[in-house]
C-alpha cells in the first residue's frame, strides 16, 4: 500500500484535438474518421518521393478560434517545423508540427469541482499533423499499418502542470470537450480519438517549490483510462520514493486491461527530434483583420450562455449547467425562450423530456419532431394550470409526438385533459375522498401530514387527471384541517 | 568538434543505419575531415545576423479545405513490400511471454 | 539526319512535312543503341515515344487541333522526376521498382505541350554527387574523352544532349548539377531562380536549394522550357506566385550591361589555367562590346562549401527519412522486427556517399550542435545572399567559372570526398542565394570542354536569357 499523503501530485496535460476539417491538414484527402484502411489516402500522405505539403487554411481558422475562446494572444508570424524520428505509421519519417513559432501563446480555462475552483494556465497551442495507425494485434507475425489517420490535422493544447488531481483533469477535459464542439472545430469524441491526452504526473512533497520528476502517459483516450493511469503512477512514484529512490524520467503506456503503466517499448532513451524549420512550408504572417475577423465570428461560448442562463433566465446553476453542456441544446434553449418567458417550464420540458427523448431515439435535437412553437405552447398550457403537469408530460408529450403538427392546446382537448378548476367539482372529489377514507383522516389531523399525498393520489386518480392538483391541494389542506 | 565511435553509433541510431566496422571507421574518418571543412565558417563573426529560414519569399499559402485528388486502397498498397490488400505489413517482434 | 540542336528548326521541318516526328523519334533510339556503352538511360521509352510521335504526327497532318509549343520536342527526364506510371529510382537501390502515381507538375506540363519523354536517365544517387559515379546503376561516361565523367549529379542528362539522344534534358540543380555537367559536356545548362518551377514531383534532396533545370544545345530551347514549366503550382508551397514571362520571346539586345565578377572566383590557383586565361578573355571580350565589366572582392568564396554542405546534408536527411521499407521500394529480405526494416532496408538500400550524407544532415541537426552548425550555416547563407542582393543593386550580372578545371577520370576522386565537394564552390552560390544562373560552352582543354556562367538577380530569367542569347548570335 503506497503511502502518497506526504506528496502533492502535479500533473500537466498534452491535449490534442483532432480537427473536423473535410480534408487532412497538408494534402487533400478526406479527414473524417471510419473508413476502410488505406482510403483517405493520397500519394501526399503515402509519403512518396517527390511529393510536398500544403497547409489547410481551415486548420488556421481553427486554430484561431480557439485561441480566443481561450485568451490566447494570437502569434501573427508563426511556422512549422519538422519533428524527425522513425515509426511505421509516420510515412515521411518527420511530422509537420510547431516547435518554435506556435500559433497561440498563453490562455486559460476555469475548471471549477467539488473540492476547487481554479484556472488551469495554457502554455501554447499548436498546429500539427496526426499519424496513421499501427494495429499490433490482428497478425501474430506483423503489425499492419493503416494511414487514413496520417496527416488528418490536430490542435496540440499545452497546459502548465497546474493540476492536483484526477477530478481536476476530468473537468478540464470534459470542459475542452465541450469548448471545441460549440467552437465547432473537433466533436472532441474520445472514443474515437479525435481528443486524446497525455499525461504527465510528477510528485513533490507538500510545500515543496520545486516540481519534482515527470513521467508522460501517452495516449489517454478515455477519461476513465486518465483516472486510473493517474491513480496508478501517483502510487508507482511514491513507492520509488519512500524507499528512497529517484524518478527516471519516461514515456509510459497504460494498459486498459491491466491498469498498470509500463515504459514504451519503442522509445529507446530520449529521442533527439532535431527540429529544425519545415522548408517545404512558407512561414504565416496574419493580418490583424483576418485575426480580429475570427474573434468577431465567434458563436457565444459555454461560459457565457451559463451566465445568461442562470443571471438573465433565473435558472439553477444545476440546469443551467445541463443546458449548456451541448451547443445545440443551448441554442434550442434560447429559440424556445424568444417565444416564452417561462425559463423555468422549458428548461424542465427540455431536461426532463426533450433531450431523453433525442438521446433513445438517437437523434440530433435540431431533429426533434415538435416546433418551438408547440414545446412552448405545451410549457403554457401547463402554467395556465389547463393541464396538470403530471398529465402533460405523461400523456400529452408522447401523444403530440404522435400528432407532431397538432397544437397543443387542441390534442388537450380532444383527448380531454383539460383541467377542471371548477370548484364545485374539485370539492365534490375532495369531499368523496375525505368520506370513504375516515381513518386516514384522522391519522392526518393527528399528525400525519405526509398522508396528502394520499389523498392527492386518490382524488387526481378519481377525476382522470383532469383535476388541477393545485386547486385539489389548497381545497384538502383547508377541509382536513 | 570531433566525432568519435560513440557518437557514430548514436548518429545510426537516429538516421536508422547500420554501418559495417569498416565503414563505421571510414565515415569517422571522412566525417572528422568534413567537419574540419565545416568548421571554416567560425571565422564569420555572425552574430548580428538573423537566420535565414526560408529562400522562398512567399507566405501565407493555404489551400482550400477541400477533398480532392485521392487514390484507392489498392494504388497506395501498390508498391507495398509487403501488404495484405487492406494494410501494409511490417514485421514486428514477437514479445516475450 | 544532321543533329538539331533547336527545336524552331526541328518544328520547321516538321511543317514543312520534311521531317516527321516518327523519323526524329527512330534518330533518336538509334543514336541510344548506339551509346549505351556510355551507361545513360535507366529506362527507355520506346513503345510510348514511337506511339506518341505517330499521334503527333497525325495531329499534324490533319492540321485541325494546334499542336502544343513543344511539339517536336523529345526529352529525357533525369531519374529524379516522377512520372505516373513509370518506375522512379533516384538512381538507388532503395527504389527498386517503385512506380510512381503521379507526374510532376514540370512534366505534365511539357507532355501538355506535346512534349514526347524517350526515357529516363541515370544520376548521382538522390543527386548527391558531381561525377554521376554514385549511382546504383554505375557510372555514366563522357561522350568525350576517355573514360572520363560527365558531371553531375545530371551527368547522363548532359550526355543524353551530347549524344543526340534527344533533343534536351530535364534535370535537377542543387548546387550546380545541371550547370557543372553541362559545362563538362560542352552544352548549356540552366537553373532558374528558386520558386520558379514547382517541385512537386521532384524526389528531394536538399529543399531550399534544389530546382528543376535544363539541358540543352541552345539558348531558345532552355528559354521556351523554362516557360512551358514555370509558374504557379497548387501542389508547391514554396513556388512562386510571380507571372511568368514569356521566356521564349528572345530578342538580340544592343543595350551595354553592367557585369560583375569576383575576383578571387578567377584569380585563383584553384582554377585550371586555361579555363582561367579563357575567362580573362571572355571578360576582355564584353569589356570591347562595350559593356562595364568589374572585379569585385567577394569575401565569402571560402564559406560557401561549408555552409551548403552543412544546409544540404541537413535537408536530405531528413528527406531521406521516408525510405523506410514500410510502404513501398526496397525491404530487406528476412527482417524481424520493425527497427531491423529500417535499419537493414536503409543500410542497404542506400549508398555510400548517401549514407555519409544523411550521418553529417544527421550530425548538424542534432541536439547539442543544430546552433554551432545548423544556425551557424543558415547565417552564413543570409550573409551570402545579402552580398549578393547588394552587387545586384549596381550590377546586372554576375559572371563566375562553372568548374575548377575539366572532367576528371573515373574513379580518380574516389578516396577523397573533401576535393569533390569542394569542385562545386563555384555553382553553389547560385543555390545559396536562389537565383538564376546559365552555364554555357567557353572552351575545350585536352579535348574536354569547360564553360562559363551568368546570374542574374532573382526572376530576371528573361534578362539572362535574352543577354546570353545575343551572345550566341
Amino acid at each position: 500500500m503506497a503511502e502518497t499523503s506526504t506528496y502533492e501530485t502535479v500533473i500537466g496535460l498534452e491535449v490534442h484535438v483532432q480537427l473536423a476539417t473535410q480534408s487532412k491538414a497538408f494534402c487533400a484527402d478526406d479527414a473524417a474518421f471510419g473508413a476502410a484502411p488505406n482510403t483517405h489516402i493520397s500519394a501526399i500522405s503515402l509519403g512518396h518521393p517527390g511529393t510536398l505539403p500544403k497547409l489547410n487554411e481551415k486548420q488556421v481558422e481553427f486554430a484561431i478560434r480557439l485561441g480566443h475562446a481561450i485568451g490566447s494572444e494570437i502569434n501573427a508570424n508563426n511556422s512549422f517545423d519538422r519533428k524527425n524520428y522513425f515509426y511505421a505509421d509516420l510515412p515521411k519519417g518527420y511530422q509537420l508540427t510547431q516547435d518554435r513559432a506556435p500559433i497561440c501563446i498563453g490562455g486559460k480555462v476555469a475548471i471549477k469541482g467539488s473540492n476547487f475552483n481554479k484556472e488551469i494556465r495554457i502554455h501554447h497551442v499548436h498546429m500539427e499533423e496526426d499519424a496513421g495507425k499501427s494495429i499490433h494485434d490482428l497478425d501474430p507475425k506483423h503489425s499492419l499499418i493503416d494511414l487514413n489517420r496520417a496527416g488528418v490535422p490536430l490542435l496540440e493544447i499545452v497546459t502548465e502542470p497546474d493540476f492536483r488531481s484526477p477530478e481536476e483533469v476530468d473537468v478540464f477535459m470534459t470542459t475542452m470537450r465541450q469548448l471545441v464542439r460549440y467552437l465547432e472545430i473537433s466533436d472532441g469524441n474520445m472514443e474515437e480519438g479525435s481528443l486524446r491526452c497525455d499525461v504527465n504526473i510528477s510528485l513533490r512533497k507538500k510545500g515543496a517549490a520545486e516540481y519534482g520528476e515527470r513521467c508522460e502517459v501517452k495516449n489517454v483516450n478515455s477519461m476513465r483510462f486518465a483516472r486510473q493511469a493517474i491513480e496508478f503512477e501517483v502510487k508507482r512514484q511514491a513507492n520509488i520514493l519512500n524507499a528512497g529512490g529517484i524518478i527516471k524520467r519516461n514515456t509510459l503506456n497504460f494498459d486498459p486491461a491491466t491498469g498498470v503503466t509500463s515504459p514504451l517499448r519503442e522509445k529507446e532513451d530520449a529521442n533527439d527530434y532535431r527540429y529544425f524549420p519545415a522548408p517545404d512550408l512558407t512561414p504565416l504572417e496574419l493580418s490583424s483583420e483576418f485575426i480580429e475577423k475570427i474573434k468577431t465570428n465567434l458563436p457565444p461560448l459555454p461560459a457565457v450562455l451559463y451566465q445568461q442562463f442562470t443571471k438573465d433566465f433565473a435558472l439553477s446553476e444545476y440546469n443551467a449547467n445541463l443546458l449548456t453542456q451541448e451547443k445545440a441544446v443551448a441554442f434550442f434553449f434560447l429559440r424556445l425562450s424568444e417565444q416564452s418567458k417561462n425559463y423555468t417550464g422549458i428548461a424542465n420540458l427540455l431536461i426532463n423530456k426533450v433531450i431523453p427523448f433525442a438521446n433513445e431515439q438517437k437523434i440530433n435535437i435540431s431533429e426533434f419532431p415538435l416546433s418551438a412553437k408547440a414545446l412552448t405552447d405545451f410549457v403554457q398550457l401547463i402554467e395556465d394550470g389547463k393541464v396538470s403537469s403530471s398529465l402533460a408530460y405523461q400523456r400529452l408529450f408522447p401523444a403530440l409526438i404522435e400528432s407532431p403538427d397538432a397544437s397543443p392546446l387542441a390534442l388537450a382537448e380532444k383527448l380531454n385533459m383539460i383541467q377542471d378548476g371548477d370548484d364545485d367539482f374539485v370539492s365534490d372529489l375532495v369531499d368523496a375522498a375525505i368520506a370513504n377514507n375516515p381513518d386516514k383522516v384522522k391519522a392526518y389531523q393527528s399528525g400525519k401530514k405526509n398522508l396528502i399525498g394520499f389523498f392527492m393520489g386518490e382524488i387526481v386518480r378519481a377525476s382522470k387527471g383532469k383535476a388541477d392538483p393545485k386547486a385539489v391541494n389548497a381545497l384538502l389542506r383547508d377541509k382536513l384541517s | 568538434m570531433k566525432i568519435d565511435k560513440t557518437l557514430i553509433l548514436r548518429l545510426e541510431k537516429l538516421a536508422q543505419l547500420e554501418l559495417g566496422q569498416e565503414e563505421k571507421l571510414t565515415l569517422e574518418h571522412d566525417l572528422n575531415k568534413i567537419l574540419d571543412m565545416v568548421d571554416k565558417m567560425n571565422e564569420l563573426d555572425t552574430s548580428e545576423i538573423e537566420p535565414l529560414k526560408h529562400i522562398s519569399k512567399e507566405v501565407n499559402q493555404l489551400r482550400p479545405d477541400e477533398i480532392r485528388n485521392q487514390v484507392d486502397a489498392k494504388a497506395a498498397l501498390s508498391n507495398a513490400p509487403d501488404h495484405n490488400g487492406v494494410h501494409f505489413k511490417v514485421p514486428k517482434v514477437i514479445p516475450k511471454p | 539526319m544532321p543533329k538539331y540542336s533547336k527545336l524552331t528548326s526541328i518544328q520547321n521541318d516538321l511543317l514543312s512535312a520534311n521531317l516527321s516526328c516518327a523519323e526524329l523519334v527512330e534518330h533518336y533510339l538509334s543514336n541510344i543503341e548506339k551509346s549505351q556503352s556510355l551507361n545513360v538511360y535507366i529506362e527507355v521509352f520506346e513503345a510510348e515515344a514511337r506511339e506518341k510521335a505517330s499521334a503527333l504526327d497525325a495531329k499534324l497532318k490533319e492540321g485541325v487541333e494546334k499542336p502544343g509549343r513543344l511539339f517536336g520536342m523529345v526529352i529525357s527526364i533525369k531519374d529524379v522526376l516522377c512520372y505516373e506510371g513509370h518506375e522512379v529510382t533516384g538512381g538507388s537501390k532503395i527504389l527498386t521498382g517503385f512506380k510512381s502515381l503521379y507526374s510532376a507538375t514540370a512534366i505534365e506540363r511539357l507532355l501538355a505541350e506535346d512534349a514526347i519523354i524517350i526515357g529516363r536517365v541515370n544520376c548521382d544517387e538522390f543527386a548527391m554527387g558531381s561525377a554521376n559515379e554514385n549511382s546504383y546503376y554505375g557510372p555514366t561516361i563522357n561522350a568525350l574523352g576517355e573514360n572520363k565523367v560527365p558531371g553531375g549529379s545530371s551527368g547522363a542528362s548532359a550526355v543524353s544532349v551530347q549524344t543526340d539522344t534527344c533533343l534536351a534534358a530535364i534535370g535537377s540543380d542543387t548546387g550546380g548539377s545541371v550547370r557543372q555537367p553541362a559545362a563538362f559536356c560542352g552544352i548549356i545548362g540552366m537553373k532558374p531562380t528558386y520558386g520558379r518551377i514547382s517541385r512537386y514531383g521532384l524526389l528531394a534532396y536538399a529543399s531550399s536549394f534544389d530546382q528543376i533545370g535544363t539541358l540543352t544545345n541552345s539558348v531558345e530551347d532552355a528559354a521556351i522550357l523554362l516557360e512551358v514549366m514555370a509558374g504557379a503550382d497548387e501542389f508547391d508551397s514554396t513556388v512562386s506566385r510571380q507571372s511568368v514571362k514569356p521566356y521564349a520571346g528572345l530578342k538580340s539586345e544592343s543595350k551595354k550591361r553592367k557585369i560583375a565578377y569576383f575576383k578571387n572566383t578567377i584569380e585563383s590557383d584553384q582554377l585550371d589555367s586555361t579555363i582561367q586565361s579563357a575567362t580573362f578573355d571572355y571578360i576582355e571580350k564584353l569589356k570591347a562590346e562595350g559593356h562595364e565589366v568589374r572585379g569585385l572582392d567577394f569575401e565569402y568564396l571560402d564559406y560557401l562549401i561549408p555552409a551548403y554542405y552543412v544546409l544540404t546534408t541537413a535537408e536530405a536527411s531528413s528527406n531521406l527519412s521516408r525510405y523506410d521499407g514500410v510502404r513501398f521500394g526496397y525491404r530487406s529480405a528476412d527482417t524481424r522486427s520493425l527497427a531491423e526494416t529500417y535499419r537493414k532496408s536503409r543500410t542497404e538500400g542506400f549508398g555510400d556517399e548517401v549514407k555519409r550524407r544523411i550521418m553529417l544532415g544527421t550530425f548538424v541537426l542534432s541536439s547539442g550542435h543544430y546552433d554551432a552548425y545548423y544556425t551557424k550555416a543558415q547565417k552564413v547563407r543570409r550573409m551570402i545572399s545579402d552580398n549578393i542582393q547588394e552587387v545586384f543593386k549596381n550590377y546586372d550580372f554576375i559572371v563566375m567559372p562553372v568548374t575548377p578545371d575539366v572532367a576528371w577520370s573515373i574513379g580518380e576522386n574516389d578516396a577523397d570526398p573533401i576535393k569533390t565537394y569542394l569542385a562545386d564552390v563555384y555553382t553553389v552560390l547560385a543555390n545559396m542565394a536562389g537565383i538564376p544562373a546559365i552555364s554555357f560552352p567557353l572552351g575545350v582543354k585536352d579535348g574536354m570542354p569547360f564553360g562559363i556562367q551568368v546570374m542574374s538577380p532573382a526572376f530576371q530569367e528573361d534578362q539572362l536569357l535574352n543577354f546570353i542569347f545575343t551572345q550566341h548570335q
